[in-house]
């Protein structure tokens, strides 16, 4: 288990890698999917007041 | 071509003229070179190794210090819209605009640089090929920096985007320049100077399209 | 009313929702099968173990790069057939390709310091990489600054469009760069040839990654055309 951690002595580098690339597929799918809800939010927000005239 | 000839003169009269951008482009380039060696140290065998990387990189920001004028200055007190309006074609009207950008700066920019070049000491030869790769080059510098300056043109802020636009599409014009000159300074043979002259041409052959395009995008209601 | 709802958004709405559940759950099932087989993989004998972080790093670089090239062409189509829906794509997909580039950019500083000594070397590709991502940052920005939604697309479109007639030009010249500059001797990263064991996770990565910009760039030029309805609801609404 130590050894897989310590990828032959680069675990940093790999690691780190490996961190960065998931935060910033994490980060993009969170924004992205965020911004969706908001935008849907809204959008039937409007559409239901219109409903109440 | 009477109407081209007068929006170039014009143009380079409001440049060259008190307040207009061309003295303080080179007042910047003079002010930038010299904090260099202020800033790396006085050694002159070092100064005259980055010569020909710092005077061009210098030259480009004095240039687009100038740029972010070019078409705002004209848009806001609308005569623009005039300048549209008339006969002659936007396409030549770019033309016009970036001929005289380049004659109010690239071309006082170019014979500054022979003088500043004393300052890093370079060889008579690097600064021979300075001055022309500066000759080449900044015209490309002025095409490109036009169609930075058209697309930006209704921005207020518009002169903090200008040079990240347009910085990252210079980038070919700094390395053959600069590599120019150190070429010069070895004493070898390097083909940056017909590299440079072949984007140099590519550039203001299409920019005035995508300047003309960029204009009409914003004059567009 | 804009030509934007009787245009084929409202098709691009019902086609998108039926595949990005698909794109999406293909995107996860390939990453997750690139990440098991990257760890499966012997270390190179050359480069130990770091070979694993080319597994994120090359297709992070393929899928920015890719990123562009759709952007461009989106730019294109909606500067020159004036379509809405290629304005709204070419925009969507700036911000996912400005993250991917920065992600090349991290991930190959990182694979640089144990294989070259230094977190950053003056290298051609990373070089030309990190104009790459100018470039997108100053799209990003322009596109920013100008309200008007139309004279915002097209500003972008020239800009994609300067950018991409001269992105070979700015590889070229970098290139150029680096060898009348030519540093100490480095490792190349990645070598001549690639061992086959390595090609299979490679592949699945860059088959994920480009799977997962898709399913992005969908949402995201999904949620533009919901906004986008909503502006006009407000502004019909308002009158």
């Amino acid at each position: 288990m130590s050894e897989f951690l310590s990828q032959g002595g680069y675990g940093f580098y790999v690691w780190s890698s490996f961190a960065v690339s998931a935060a910033a597929v994490g980060f993009m799918i969170a924004f992205t999917l965020c911004a969706w809800r908001k935008a849907k939010r809204a959008l039937a927000a409007l559409q239901d007041s219109e409903t109440n005239f | 071509m009477t109407s081209f000839l007068a929006l170039l003169f014009r143009d380079i009269r409001l440049a060259v003229r008190a307040g207009g951008g061309a003295a303080l482009a080179l007042a910047f380039f003079a002010a930038v070179v010299t904090l260099v060696p202020l800033g790396v140290g006085a050694d002159l065998r070092l100064l005259s190794r980055i010569a020909g990387g710092v005077l061009w990189v210098a030259a480009v920001l004095a240039a687009l210090l100038s740029l972010d004028r070019l078409f705002q200055a004209d848009y806001e007190d609308g005569s623009l819209d005039l300048i549209v309006l008339s006969p002659l074609q936007l396409e030549a009207t770019a033309v016009a605009k970036i001929g005289a950008h380049w004659l109010a700066t690239g071309l006082p920019l170019t014979a500054l640089s022979a003088l500043l070049a004393v300052l890093f000491d370079l060889s008579q030869a690097g600064t021979g090929a300075l001055v022309l790769s500066l000759l080449i080059g900044t015209p490309a510098v002025s095409a490109i920096g036009a169609i930075g300056a058209a697309l930006t043109l209704s921005i207020r802020r518009g002169g903090l985007i200008l040079p990240l636009i347009v910085l990252p599409l210079l980038a070919p014009a700094v390395i053959f320049g600069s590599g120019a000159v150190l070429a010069a300074q070895d004493g070898l043979a390097s083909g940056a100077l017909y590299l440079l002259t072949a984007f140099s041409l590519l550039c203001v052959l299409l920019s005035p399209f995508a300047v003309a395009a960029s204009v009409r995008l914003n004059l567009a209601t | 009313m804009s030509i934007f709802e009787l245009a084929n958004p409202k098709r691009f709405m019902q086609v998108s929702a039926v595949f990005l559940p698909w794109i999406a759950a293909a995107a996860a099932v390939t990453l997750a099968a690139g990440l098991v087989l990257g760890f499966a993989v012997p270390p190179d004998y050359q480069q130990g173990t770091t070979v694993r972080i080319m597994f994120l790093h090359v297709p992070a670089a393929w899928t920015a790069m890719m990123a562009y090239g759709l952007m461009a062409v989106a730019s294109a189509i909606g500067l020159i057939n004036r379509h809405p829906l290629a304005d709204v794509a070419a925009k969507a997909a700036a911000p996912l390709g400005a993250v991917f580039t920065a992600l090349g950019l991290v991930t190959g500083s990182l694979w640089g310091k144990p294989m070259w000594g230094a977190w950053w070397v003056w290298d051609g590709r990373l070089t030309s990489f990190l104009l790459l991502l100018f470039l997108y940052l100053g799209y990003i920005a322009l596109g920013g600054a100008i309200e008007d939604e139309n004279r915002s697309a097209r500003a972008c479109a020239i800009l994609a469009i300067v950018g991409a007639v001269n992105l070979p030009i700015i590889e070229f010249s970098v290139d150029w760069w680096t060898t009348l500059h030519q540093g100490e001797s480095i490792l190349r990263k990645g070598g001549p040839l690639i061992a086959p064991v390595f090609l299979w996770p490679l592949f699945l990565m860059a088959l994920g990654y480009t799977l997962l910009f898709f399913a992005l760039w969908l949402v995201r030029i999904r949620t533009e055309i919901v906004n986008r309805r909503a502006r006009t609801l407000t502004m019909a609404r308002a009158t």
